[in-house]
Formats: C-alpha cells, sequence, structure tokens
C-alpha cells in the first residue's frame, strides 16, 4: 500500500470495522514491521513476537479511531514499532495492552514470511548460486562478515575500485534474479 | 532520505549490519516504510545475507602456517607447489598480446558512463518519455532495470544512438560485454558524434572483457584519434596492453 495509497481511507475502513482493510493493513507493514525488529533485536524470535504486539496494538488503535491524523499512518506505524523496540531494550518484558476481542494473534499471518517468504528464499537461493565465485564472496565478505571495499581488497588481493563495481554488480545481479523470478511466477 | 541516498550510501547494507547511527536508521526506516522498491530490495539483500551466512558459501581463511605432518607431506605439498605455481602462471601468463588475464580483468572495469536528463522536445515523441523512464534507473544505479528497460525502446524501433548507447552501456556494467558490443556497435553505425567517443571507449573495454585485446586496441586508438578527455583514458589503457 505504502506510496500513493489511501492509507486515510484504510485507517477510516478500519475504524468502522472493515476487516478486509486490516488484511490489506497488515499485508503492506507487517514485513515491514519484523524488518525493523529483527535488525534492532538481531533476535528472530523475539522479532516475531515484538512485529505480532506491534502489529496488534496499531490495529487496536486503529479500530478505537486514536489516530489523529489518518494520511500519517505510515510514520504512526513506524514509530509505534520503533518504540515498542526501544520500551523492549528499556523493560525487557512484554507491553501491557488490551486486545480487541476480534484481534488475535491468531489472526496474524507469520511476520517473517511477510517479509522474506520461501519463494524470495528460494530465488535467492538460486540466483546466489548463479553469480561468479568471486562475487559470491564478495558479497559474502560485505554482507556477512562486514567488511569495507578496502579490507576485501586486501584480503582477496585487488583493487578496492574493482571490488566495488563486482559488489554493485552483484548486488544488481541479484535484484535482477528475484525481479524476473517474481515476474514469472 | 531518498531511494538514490539510499543506494549511494551503501545504507541497505549498513542497516542490516546494524551499523547507521541512531538518526540514520531511523530515517532509513521512515523511507522503506513508505517506499515499496527500497523494502523490496532491504528484503533481498536481508535474504541474501541469510543465506551467505550458511557454510557452504563460507571463504576459506587463509591459514597462519603450514603443519608437516610426515614424509608423504612433502610429496603432496610439492606438488601442490608445482600446479599452484602452474596456475599462477597461467593466470598471469601474457596473453599474446602482453596482458595477462587478471589484467584484462582490471582494465575491462568500466565506470557508468555519465547521464544527463535531456530536453525531451527535441526528441521522438512516446520513445522519449520511455527512454526518460528507462534513466531513472540507471541513474540510481540499477543497471539491470535501465538494460530491460531501454531493450523495449530499442525494440520499439528507435533509431536514436542515445537509447543504445546506455543500452550498451548498461550490459557492460552488468557484466554481459557480448551484448554491449552489440549495442554500442549500433551505436557507432549511426554515427551520433555525441556519443562515437564514449561508445568506442566502453566497447574497448566491453571486447576486453572477452579478451578480444586486438580488437579493444583498434577501438581505443579511433577514440585517441578523435582527442579530448576520453582520448587521454584511452591513451592509458592502450599504454598498459
Amino acid at each position: 500500500m505504502a506510496p500513493g495509497s489511501p492509507t486515510e481511507d484504510i485507517a477510516e475502513r478500519i475504524r468502522r470495522g472493515d476487516l478486509a482493510a486490516e488484511g490489506t493493513l497488515v499485508e503492506s507493514y507487517y514485513g515491514r514491521v519484523f524488518a525493523m525488529a529483527l535488525v534492532r533485536t538481531g533476535d528472530r524470535e523475539l522479532a516475531r513476537d515484538l512485529a505480532q504486539e506491534i502489529m496488534l496494538a496499531v490495529l487496536c488503535a486503529l479500530r478505537e479511531g486514536r489516530l489523529n491524523d489518518p494520511s500519517g499512518l505510515t510514520g504512526y506505524i513506524c514509530a509505534t514499532a520503533r518504540n515498542r523496540v526501544s520500551y523492549h531494550f528499556r523493560h525487557r518484558k512484554p507491553e501491557v495492552s488490551t486486545p480487541l476481542p476480534e484481534v488475535t494473534a491468531s489472526h496474524l499471518p507469520d511476520p517473517e514470511e511477510c517479509f522474506q517468504s520461501e519463494e524470495r528464499r528460494q530465488l535467492v537461493l538460486r540466483a546466489i548460486t548463479h553469480l561468479r565465485p568471486a562475487e559470491q564472496k564478495i558479497l559474502r565478505l560485505t554482507l556477512v562478515e562486514g567488511l569495507k571495499s578496502g579490507e576485501i581488497a586486501e584480503r582477496l588481493s585487488l583493487k578496492p575500485e574493482v571490488v566495488r563495481k563486482r559488489k554493485s554488480r552483484a548486488i544488481a545481479k541479484l535484484h535482477e534474479a528475484l525481479r524476473r523470478g517474481k515476474s514469472r511466477t | 532520505m531518498n531511494c538514490i541516498e539510499v543506494r549511494n550510501g551503501n545504507t541497505m547494507e549498513r542497516y542490516l549490519r546494524g551499523e547507521l547511527s541512531e538518526e540514520e536508521s531511523q530515517q532509513f526506516e521512515e523511507h522503506y516504510f513508505s517506499c515499496d522498491d527500497c523494502y523490496e530490495s532491504l528484503g533481498n539483500l536481508s535474504a541474501a545475507r541469510t543465506e551467505l551466512a550458511k557454510d557452504r558459501w563460507s571463504v576459506p581463511e587463509e591459514r597462519p602456517g603450514i603443519r608437516w605432518v610426515g614424509g608423504w607431506a612433502w610429496a603432496w605439498s610439492a606438488a601442490l607447489v608445482v600446479l599452484v605455481a602452474g596456475l599462477a602462471m597461467w593466470w598471469r601468463a601474457p596473453e599474446p598480446s602482453g596482458v595477462s588475464k587478471a589484467e584484462l580483468v582490471e582494465l575491462a572495469a568500466v565506470e557508468p558512463p555519465p547521464y544527463s536528463p535531456r530536453n525531451l522536445r527535441s526528441q521522438e515523441g512516446e520513445n522519449a518519455s520511455g527512454f526518460e523512464e528507462a534513466m531513472i534507473p540507471y541513474q540510481e544505479g540499477d543497471y539491470q532495470a535501465a538494460a530491460e528497460r531501454l531493450e523495449s525502446v530499442v525494440q520499439s524501433g528507435s533509431q536514436d544512438a542515445t537509447a543504445h548507447f546506455y543500452l550498451g552501456a548498461s550490459y557492460l556494467l552488468t557484466d554481459r560485454p557480448d551484448l554491449a558490443i552489440a549495442s554500442l556497435g549500433r551505436v557507432i553505425e549511426l554515427g551520433e558524434g555525441r556519443y562515437l567517443g564514449w561508445a568506442r571507449l566502453c566497447r574497448a573495454k566491453a571486447h576486453l572483457g572477452v579478451g578480444d585485446v586486438e580488437a579493444a586496441r583498434t577501438d581505443l586508438e579511433a577514440v585517441v584519434a578523435r582527442g579530448g578527455e576520453l582520448a587521454t583514458q584511452a591513451q592509458e589503457i592502450l599504454g598498459q596492453l
């Protein structure tokens, strides 16, 4: 739903009890919320729990009409997610909230599946397999080991400029392979 | 924060590795909560990171020293040394042109040719807007997407050298030198003066990418003959061939 979507309409529909609008909201934002929680906590299980709490809190707020400016829905969800993750680090416990009767965790899908579906994982695996060994190596050193281009260059006896170019080509190939894979399915 | 800043600052990688400041993280989160493209790319990179963290992709670490375990170890080690030396000689060995394969790879590396949006009124109507749309990902560094869109522009029958040129450049930047050679050859055939030098320089890089040093040399000499800023670059590469 994100850019150019009628977020005001969605917020209003949820306030009126439209379950389909809730589904649209979850589909659009649940994966994003999980991504934020995952990056900030580094813990998949915790990120799942937090994402679920955050989504429920947002749905509750929208149902109760607590969002003053519906056009700020995206910013509201982002801020709610960040505050909830920060709260976790300050208190290390679940935030107390009152779930609405119809809104239960069982209605929500797996947030990780929203962010990284099995289909995407398979496409990524295939795309990585098709990269050149040198590109795989550079991507691994960048994304997993967190090395800078200069450090990778030193380790692989290449010029930093060459590493930068190979890395950006590898990432571009990856995105392209995924884009093509998705358009085929 | 916008998509271009995200791409130029390696923001996604740094975000996934937890290297952004709190302020930068917040700015990026606000961006990808409202940008489908960046959210999609973040998911791709995150999935790649998860996959690459598995053992099967691990990069062997340098060993601090060789542990000798007995008489046979000497024989095996000696054989290994000969093999490695042979491979190294093959890799470093000059081609008939005097350039090693490793050097060719380096010489074939290419910087994206610069692009400035042009005046649409002087172009071919519908194709012009298609071209400008295609150049959005190019300016954002997404050369795969740019190539795909430029292919549509060119396939619609455009005789615009600019579209052919940036298609060739996009192929080159996405490691498809054969396709780059064909597209850049079309630019040269069309004879559009503004892109001739760039087309020849890029085609020379594409030729180097496929190991055709003689063809590269011909293009580079043509660039040098035209003079100007590109001639200096071409001359430097020629000096290394």
